[in-house]
């Protein structure tokens, strides 16, 4: 068997795996390849990837046409992040305001406008990106003006925040002065402090911590 | 606050104990959901299995089922593999061990005991057993969970080589995520597991490779001399002391997301830290969150805001004197209105 060959079957393998149609020896040996061969493992995840966005991409045609929906479902797992003013957010909420007016009341304060983002980020957020952009252009182009390559993390903004917030975030991003929001690593320190908590919680409810390698990056308003 | 009813430990009485007072609340309580099965049928002995007698299985088999297997854990670009073995040890516990085979974390192993209470805080019971390598765990009563989830039967799927039953759980509202899960259709493990949010987009998945299913525990420690636990039990008692009191000191119960309850509460260290707090735990009964406070000078970094972490959602600010952090793998407006529903200290 040469080269070629052997790699269209390695990749034949992986395909299977992916889809859960192999057993016995094949599992061993798309498993034993994976841990041993970085390029095979990277593109088991390329694949794993493309696999899961396809199959977002038609659960979200059935599902709805909305384009708030579709920026909320855009990226509900991105890495680690954080919204610094968010605790402005909840003394506004402490005051027995119901949540979708004090979301409202901050959107009209802040306005999220242009971002930068993360190389991994962008990866991550590829194929979701061609598809708001399409939608946004069709639907609501004055809506979320300025959206460019930069956009991914201005949809995981939206999607990260909540609901009340990401869809009533339209009709205040053409009427407010523009607030600059920017990715940043994140604090290694405030990482470490979050996972302490998250093994405990996992001690806590008797569950196996296997906490993600993801990178951690906060989420900042640019003042 | 409770009835002291507690076992600590994997035993035939155990489990015939908790089988029998599960069956009875869960008998009493479901409505059935019977389904049939795709044209390709996993098992003919669950042809007829409705949701709620194999999620009764998952519970009452889950600790006791020994096996070994390759599992790996799959979130954004990362995948990670680990072999488990389930074995007894001399003690007649289930030990289950974690082998790590791709990255630098350690080995790492657990006993798989059983914590049951009564508790009458409104729930039946909390079952805190382990009934899966995964981080999934029923905590209540399927009339219960119905309340704040879709049950339905999803096409059976190869996993491991093994034809599996697809069951698919949808939350009902966004304060929660759902969940689609694969079991082996004759001991109710569970081979797959995916947490989904409410588009159906996996937020993070285990699945297993390849599993080899052993004795359960039961047919083994029919042979096995020691069955004695050598751990001390920890009481129900012990373990909840002051659950309700100190749920109602710190919460406005009417702010928590709807179908939330507290299910533990405790005060001790924050992992390997010297910090104190206390920790409450509450659950709808498949989503879990922890609620952690802490005196304020005593954490030198302070979460101000939401953060995530893979699956995790983070929350936290500051309350009068005290730091609040809100844990779990929930929608992140899920965990700030935790966050909200701390009560402010009173004035002086």
């Amino acid at each position: 068997m040469n080269m070629s060959e052997n790699e269209q079957q390695k990749h034949e393998l992986l395909s299977a795996f992916i889809d859960g149609e192999q057993s016995g020896v094949e599992i061993a040996q798309v498993v034993d390849t994976l841990l041993n061969e970085q390029a095979y493992k990277d593109r088991y995840i390329r694949m794993q990837l493309v696999n899961d966005s396809l199959h977002d991409q038609i659960e979200q045609s059935i599902i709805t046409n909305k384009l708030h929906s579709r920026v909320s479902s855009a990226l509900e797992d991105l890495p680690a992040h954080f919204v610094e003013d968010a605790v402005l957010l909840q003394n506004v909420s402490t005051n027995n305001v119901p949540q979708s007016h004090w979301f409202k009341k901050i959107v009209a304060n802040k306005l999220i406008s242009g971002v930068s983002v993360a190389a991994s980020v962008m990866f991550v957020t590829l194929m979701t990106l061609q598809t708001f952009n399409s939608e946004t252009t069709e639907s609501s182009g004055s809506t979320i003006a300025g959206i460019n390559q930069q956009a991914p993390s201005l949809i995981q903004a939206q999607s990260e925040l909540p609901i009340a917030l990401a869809a009533s975030g339209s009709d205040a991003v053409a009427n407010t002065p523009a607030q600059q929001y920017q990715w940043i690593e994140a604090d290694p320190a405030l990482s470490s402090h979050i996972r302490k908590y998250i093994n405990q919680h996992e001690t806590n409810r008797a569950v196996y911590s296997l906490q993600p390698k993801v990178r951690t990056a906060t989420y900042q308003i640019q003042k | 606050m409770l009835t002291n009813r507690c076992a600590n430990k994997t035993t035939l009485a155990d489990l015939g104990f908790l089988y029998g007072l599960l069956s009875t609340f869960l008998f009493m309580s479901f409505t059935p959901i019977s389904w049939a099965l795709p044209e390709s049928r996993p098992d003919d002995k669950t042809a007829n299995l409705s949701i709620e007698e194999l999620l009764q299985s998952f519970i009452h088999n889950g600790s006791s089922q020994l096996f070994e297997g390759t599992y790996v854990y799959l979130y954004d670009d990362q995948v990670q593999t680990i072999k488990v073995r389930r074995t007894v040890n001399n003690d007649g516990q289930v030990l289950e061990e974690f082998i790590p085979q791709d990255d630098e974390q350690d080995n790492d192993s657990r006993i798989l005991s059983n914590q049951f209470c009564l508790l009458d805080n409104g729930w039946k019971y909390q079952f805190d057993a382990i009934s899966s390598s995964f981080p999934f765990t029923v905590n209540n009563t399927f009339q219960e969970l119905q309340k704040s989830y879709d049950f339905s039967i999803s096409d059976s799927k190869t996993v491991a080589g093994i034809n599996a039953i697809g069951v698919l759980i949808e939350a009902k509202d966004p304060h929660r995520y759902g969940y689609h899960l694969w079991f082996e259709p004759e001991t109710a493990t569970l081979l797959k597991y995916k947490l989904v949010n409410k588009e159906g987009k996996a937020i993070e998945q285990y699945l297993f490779t390849d599993i080899s299913l052993h004795h359960k525990v039961g047919q083994q420690l029919s042979s096995n001399p020691h069955q004695k636990s050598a751990q001390p039990p920890v009481t129900c008692k012990q373990r909840f002391a002051g659950l309700s009191a100190a749920f109602k000191q710190f919460f406005n119960a009417e702010r928590i997301p709807e179908g939330y309850q507290a299910i533990s509460y405790r005060q001790g260290l924050i992992d390997d830290t010297k910090r104190h707090a206390r920790q409450f735990q509450l659950s709808d009964g498949l989503s879990s969150v922890s609620v952690f406070i802490e005196d304020r000078g005593e954490v030198n970094k302070k979460v101000k805001g939401v953060m995530k972490i893979g699956p995790m959602s983070v929350a936290g600010k500051t309350v009068g004197n005290n730091q609040i952090t809100v844990i779990g793998a929930i929608p992140v407006d899920s965990a700030l209105q935790f966050v909200n529903s701390i009560k402010k200290p009173a004035m002086p």
